[in-house]
């Protein structure tokens, strides 16, 4: 895991987020274990998302700014 | 030996120009006393005469500092030649030196070739002045006009610091106090630029400028010197050691320091010609910029982001669907189980239209009349209830 005020990439969480979806659709984890997986794999979706919003509202700005 | 035959007056006197004028007798110095002098259309005239003989001479276009007179003891150096109108020899004058100082004359000569052979004169030894020097030194006389001139100068050009070592620049002891002023400048570290001089005069009032101790003390200065001695016709020993020879006291103020008027155009151009410079290199990297703005990365700036959104909208899809496959598939196989229960289940058979009565004294299944008495209580179990009932009667 990444250690504490250390944010992870975004390329890493999606490698990661893929990893896990590969596993869950496998199939073939426990409830509890799949549970987690799903879990994990939920809260990597969110970091990915709010690291593209982000840079999505950064790239506007940027663009604001030589206008 | 000339032909035995008849010349004209031309002739001889051509050849003995020839004879006369081969002998070089060019740059020579001789002293004598000046008679019969006359001036006519800038030209001199005169004699010069000893106890034993008589030179004619003729200076062209004079400009001597001084007025010669009948009876004067001067020297006088040119070259002989022949004028052929007259039939006579004569001196040329170029320079002429006032008399009585024959002795002090040659003293100079010799000095001077002493000092140029050790090489006090050396160009190679000279120093460069200082552009723009912060402070400069004057050593002069205080009450000379020749300091008046300098500082005028210096006032109009570029106001600056001027120290002033104030000598006597004539008589006994003048040279003492000259060389003296140099080498206690020479010892303070803010002077750029030390001028020496006076204002014209007699030969005999510029020795002090001829002294071999002022010159070895120019020549061991650290800081630059300027010599302006006397006239522009005036040459000392100082001027020839001095870093820079003026022809006058105020021309050694022009040397020293820059006109300002000039510095500040030859620096408002500098500013111009700087400007321009970043002006060109701006607008060269602004096009370079500009260019990069137009590029597609700026222009759409967001399909940077595409294929990465897409992956993430694809990974999350895949997320919801694997965990929605998963639990679908755990439920189905709950379900399959639930239905081989089920099929083993004796309440199934409720299901189909049957039911199923208990004892209630013991809650036991009975199937057979014979586990019944008139009068029990029992519970008959259909597919969405039950009943609770009494046997009335048993056939």
């Amino acid at each position: 895991m990444q250690s504490e005020g250390e944010e992870i990439k975004f390329e890493e969480a999606l490698k990661k987020l893929e990893e896990i979806v590969e596993e869950l659709e496998k199939g073939d984890m426990p409830l509890e274990e799949t549970i987690r997986k799903f879990e994990e794999g939920i809260k990597l979706c969110k970091i990915c998302k709010e690291k593209l919003e982000k840079a999505e509202m950064k790239i506007e700005k940027l663009m604001e700014d030589i206008k | 030996m000339l032909n035995k035959r008849i010349y004209t007056v031309g002739e001889i006197t051509a050849h003995i120009k020839e004879i006369i004028e081969d002998a070089c007798i060019n740059d020579i110095w001789v002293e004598g006393e000046i008679s019969n002098l006359r001036e006519a259309i800038g030209n001199l005239y005169f004699d010069l005469k000893d106890e034993r003989a008589l030179l004619r001479c003729i200076m062209f276009q004079h400009c001597l500092p001084f007025s010669l007179k009948n009876g004067m003891k001067v020297i006088v150096k040119g070259d002989i030649r022949v004028y052929e109108k007259k039939g006579y020899y004569q001196l040329y004058a170029k320079e002429i030196k006032i008399g009585g100082v024959g002795e002090l004359f040659m003293k100079f000569l010799e000095l001077k070739e002493k000092l140029e052979k050790e090489g006090l004169f050396d160009e190679k030894l000279k120093k460069e002045l200082p552009r723009i020097p912060s402070k400069i030194a004057i050593i002069t006389s205080p009450d000379g006009a020749a300091l008046q001139d300098m500082l005028n100068v210096l006032s109009r050009r570029f106001p600056i610091s001027v120290v002033l070592a104030p000598v006597r620049v004539q008589g006994e002891g003048s040279a003492e106090e000259i060389e003296r002023a140099l080498n206690i400048i020479n010892s303070r570290d803010d002077i750029d630029v030390i001028i020496i001089g006076r204002g014209g005069g007699s030969w005999e009032d510029l020795q002090p400028f001829n002294e071999e101790n002022v010159a070895r003390a120019i020549f061991s200065s650290k800081i630059p010197v300027i010599s302006a001695v006397g006239h522009e016709t005036d040459f000392t020993i100082a001027d020839f050691v001095a870093d820079k020879r003026a022809p006058t006291p105020s021309a050694a103020a022009e040397m020293a320091v820059p006109d300002r008027k000039e510095l500040v155009e030859y620096i408002e151009s500098n500013i111009k010609r700087l400007q321009k410079m970043v002006e060109n290199k701006l607008t060269f990297y602004r096009n370079i910029v500009e260019g990069m703005m137009k590029r597609k990365t700026f222009l759409y700036p967001f399909e940077l982001l595409l294929g990465k959104v897409e992956r993430w909208e694809n990974t999350f899809r895949r997320l919801k669907d694997a965990i929605k496959k998963y639990l679908n598939e755990r439920k189905r196989e709950i379900e399959v189980k639930e239905e081989i229960v089920k099929a083993f289940n004796p309440y199934a058979i409720l299901e189909r239209g049957y039911s199923i009565c208990f004892r209630l004294k013991d809650n036991k299944v009975f199937s057979s009349i014979k586990d019944v008495e008139v009068g029990d209580d029992i519970k008959v179990i259909v597919k969405d209830g039950e009943a609770k009932c009494r046997v009335k009667e048993k056939k």
